[in-house]
């Protein structure tokens, strides 16, 4: 009991303090002692950022992969790095900094783990909405942190938001069949390697990475794997329709149209609610839609080539490999061509 | 026990809130966001570096740099005078190894430096933007009121609401380009986006609820023919969209779709023989096939599309 | 009395060392998402890393049309023709980037953020699919 209450007090009381105590990150943790082994995989080590080498051994657990880090193994793991002087908290970090870089090569191992964080997740996180204030990162944290936690403790928040965002479709490479559903470790990929985002610039990790804001938005099976609409629609977002004024309303405008197409496939049915709802009607017209039925042709070449409809889907809108969302108006039979002698186009 | 133990947990979950609830509350005295995670950055000296080259560049060789060279102002030369001094100490600061000091002084050279941009008249250079921009509004405004003129023909709209509207639009229109005449692009656009509005609300109020369908209806064989090309070389491209993954890691479907392309293929350059000779009726037929060939190409990779 | 410790004291335990790992775990680096714009029309030139731009983030905060109706930006990678004299200025990126909307243009690191050499393009576009895998396409 008495042991208790020092822990009960040792616990606020580091709460309170932690400014003070200045812990190191995962991330300085690793920069300082373990970047020396595991940057470039020197002794057999597993490499920063290598799903390939770290996928065997997280298929162990986590917890098995803290012990290693803390306690060595005959391998040639030194306990804590060698750096003794570490806390088994900071030596954990390092291991979770680690961890996250390759979070979707070594998901399988964590999917049961995670199985329940997520689902505590998320409906909190939606309160720390990405709006223009953005709150600090933390506070996810926050809120979470009097759930007392099944799973064991120390799994980064940053990796429940990655597992909570990514936990819907495919975890294994296995399920790449369907559609252009990318496999779970080609999408999103990390600086080192998806080719754009500079490592070695400092301006580049100060970023907000995506998967923070969009866990907590609905999502879907292509582009950012975000329903934007939805997000709007549910105000899981509140972007300003003015760039000064926060209350300013959007001027939405409900006409759809309604383009018939050849054979079984159902016709489009373009909707301007949904598009005035983020956009005016000079981005669109006259430029890219003359605003006259019967006056645009378009087709699904010119769409995929980034003409008309393409100007936006594929590019920041959701792709067009989502046919259904756009040739959603069904049909009972198949369109086939007209006599020639029916009335003309227009 | 058990009881006064879960009081003691209470306790210690609430105390652990408050406590993390305040660093973040400290955590979010400034508003957080890429720039405020930076500058809390540890500052790493080949970072600095870096930054200390891209410093003198922009001083020297920049667009901005440039602008300052050309312009006439006195007092924007003399300002990047005083930023270059302030660099000067940057780079003394970092080479004497106070990181801390070399990064404030950079800050400060940059603040200096974009206040001599804005003494240098800039305005001269975002001059073709403003007259483009309102080019742009320009015409938006013309197709709106087009449309809207149309529209409330054929609803057979109140003629007098339609008049008035249409005058006022008239009206702005004339003014902004009275404006634009002489030169004010930016006010000329002010006045066209009051026009814009006007013209928006307008055809929003007749078109909102409706729905409007394009049909299938084709001229001549001739036309369709066009249609079923670009049908044909969409999904030729839906091919390549949707299944090329999939044929990387398969060889047994990369040859199958191959043999179903290549039937498409043929079918498809028949087709064009036909209509070479002007016979489009059988060359709609041709290239209907090809493209149910490309379909059964696609649904054989696993993916369902109507065809 | 040493069983209670051991499974609440743990619990107890568990709630610190939960607290320590969200206090002090770091946030993973930025990773390039789709809608990503790079435009490189200038920066190479300059010695400069080439632009990033993230459409997901500003999507949260922006309809489309400020930027695109009211700001003026037109629908294509590289074909606005931003420099730093219109930015600071005032225009595109200026108009939000001054320190008082969004943090002010002086974080040069934090655009100015691609590998050197990347070309002007949408991340992951459809057209990119079709193009070469080189990804040399300017759409």
């Amino acid at each position: 009991m008495k042991i208790l209450n020092t822990m009960v007090l040792l616990a606020a009381g580091v709460a309170m303090a932690t400014p003070v105590l200045a812990e190191q990150s995962g991330k300085e943790v690793f920069s300082k002692v373990c970047t020396v082994c595991h940057s470039a995989g020197l002794a057999g080590a597993p490499r920063y950022g290598n799903g390939a080498d770290w996928a065997p051994r997280a298929a162990n657990g986590i917890p098995n992969l803290y012990q290693s880090a803390l306690k060595g193994t005959p391998k040639g793991m030194p306990a804590k790095g060698g750096n003794l002087a570490l806390s088994d908290a900071e030596v954990k970090g390092a291991v979770d900094y680690m961890l996250a870089a390759v979070k979707d090569a070594i998901k399988p191992a964590k999917a049961e783990v995670k199985k329940e964080e997520p689902k505590k997740e998320e409906p909190k996180r939606a309160e720390s909405k990405p709006a223009p204030a953005a709150a600090p990162a933390a506070a996810p944290a926050v809120i979470a942190a009097p759930t007392p936690a099944a799973a064991p403790a120390a799994m980064p928040v940053a990796d429940a938001a990655a597992s909570a965002a990514a936990a819907t479709p495919a975890t294994t490479d296995s399920l790449s069949f369907n559609r252009l559903l990318k496999p779970a470790s080609k999408r999103n990929l990390p600086p080192p390697e998806d080719g754009i985002h500079d490592p070695s610039n400092d301006g580049t990790h100060a970023l907000q990475p995506p998967l923070t804001v969009f866990g907590a938005l609905p999502k879907s099976f292509a582009g950012n794997r975000v329903n934007w609409v939805e997000a709007l629609n549910t105000n899981k977002i509140n972007p300003r329709s003015d760039r000064l004024d926060p209350k300013a309303e959007q001027l939405v405008m409900d006409l759809n149209i309604v383009r018939e197409v050849k054979g079984y496939m159902p016709d489009v049915v373009y909707p301007h609610k949904q598009h005035t709802q983020w956009l005016d009607c000079s981005n669109c017209h006259p430029a890219i839609f003359v605003p006259q039925k019967g006056a645009n042709s378009i087709s699904m070449a010119a769409i995929l080539m980034g003409e008309k409809c393409g100007v936006c889907h594929g590019k920041v809108a959701f792709p067009v490999s989502e046919c259904r969302i756009c040739h959603s108006k069904k049909k009972d039979a198949p369109r086939m061509s007209q006599p020639v002698a029916a009335a003309p186009a227009k | 026990m058990n009881r006064l133990f879960v009081q003691k947990l209470g306790l210690a979950a609430l105390l652990a809130a408050f406590g993390t609830g305040a660093m973040a509350q400290q955590a979010a005295a400034p508003q957080e966001s890429a720039a405020t995670r930076l500058a809390a950055g540890k500052i790493d000296k080949d970072q600095l570096n870096f930054n200390m080259e891209s410093v003198g560049k922009l001083l020297e060789t920049s667009s901005a740099a440039r602008q300052i060279d050309g312009s006439k102002a006195p007092e924007a030369v003399a300002r990047r005078e005083k930023a270059r001094e302030v660099y000067k100490s940057a780079k003394a600061a970092l080479e004497a190894g106070d990181l801390t000091k070399a990064n404030a002084l950079l800050t400060e050279t940059r603040a200096t430096f974009f206040e001599a941009v804005r003494l240098a008249a800039p305005e001269e250079v975002s001059a073709k933007k403003l007259e483009n921009d309102y080019k742009a509004r320009l015409e938006s405004v013309n197709a709106l009121l087009g449309a809207y003129k149309r529209v409330a023909n054929e609803k057979g709209s109140n003629a007098k609401s339609v008049n008035e509207t249409v005058g006022q639009i008239d009206k702005s229109v004339a003014e902004a380009a009275k404006l634009a005449a002489a030169g004010k692009y930016k006010e000329g656009r002010a006045e066209l986006d009051r026009a814009y509005l006007v013209a928006k609300a307008g055809v929003s109020s007749l078109r909102s609820g409706d729905t409007l369908v394009r049909s299938l209806n084709f001229a001549n064989k001739e036309e369709e023919y066009q249609y079923e090309l670009d049908r044909n070389d969409t999904h030729n491209m839906l091919i390549k969209v949707l299944v090329e993954e999939k044929r990387a890691t398969n060889p047994m479907l990369d040859k199958q779709v191959e043999n179903f392309v290549a039937k498409a293929k043929e079918l498809r350059s028949t087709a064009e023989a036909a209509a070479g000779k002007k016979d489009h009726a059988q060359a709609v037929k041709l290239l209907e096939e090809s493209t149910a060939e490309l379909v059964r190409a696609i649904r054989n990779a696993g993916i369902y599309i109507p065809g | 009395m040493k069983k209670s410790i051991s499974r609440k004291g743990s619990l107890v335990l568990g709630l610190i060392m939960a607290l320590f790992a969200m206090l002090f775990v770091d946030i993973h680096d930025a990773q390039a998402e789709y809608g990503d714009v790079v435009i490189n029309n200038y920066s190479d030139g300059a010695g400069m890393r080439p632009v990033v731009f993230p459409h997901w983030f500003h999507r949260v905060r922006f309809r489309c049309k400020v930027c695109h109706a009211d700001l003026g930006f037109k629908f294509k990678a590289g074909g606005n023709e931003i420099n730093m004299v219109k930015i600071i200025d005032g225009q595109f990126c200026g108009a939000c980037h001054n320190g008082e909307i969004a943090w002010s243009v002086e974080n040069c690191n934090l655009c100015h953020s691609a590998k050197p050499g990347t070309p002007t393009q949408v991340h992951e576009s459809t057209i990119q699919k079709l193009a070469q895998p080189a990804g040399a396409s300017k759409k």
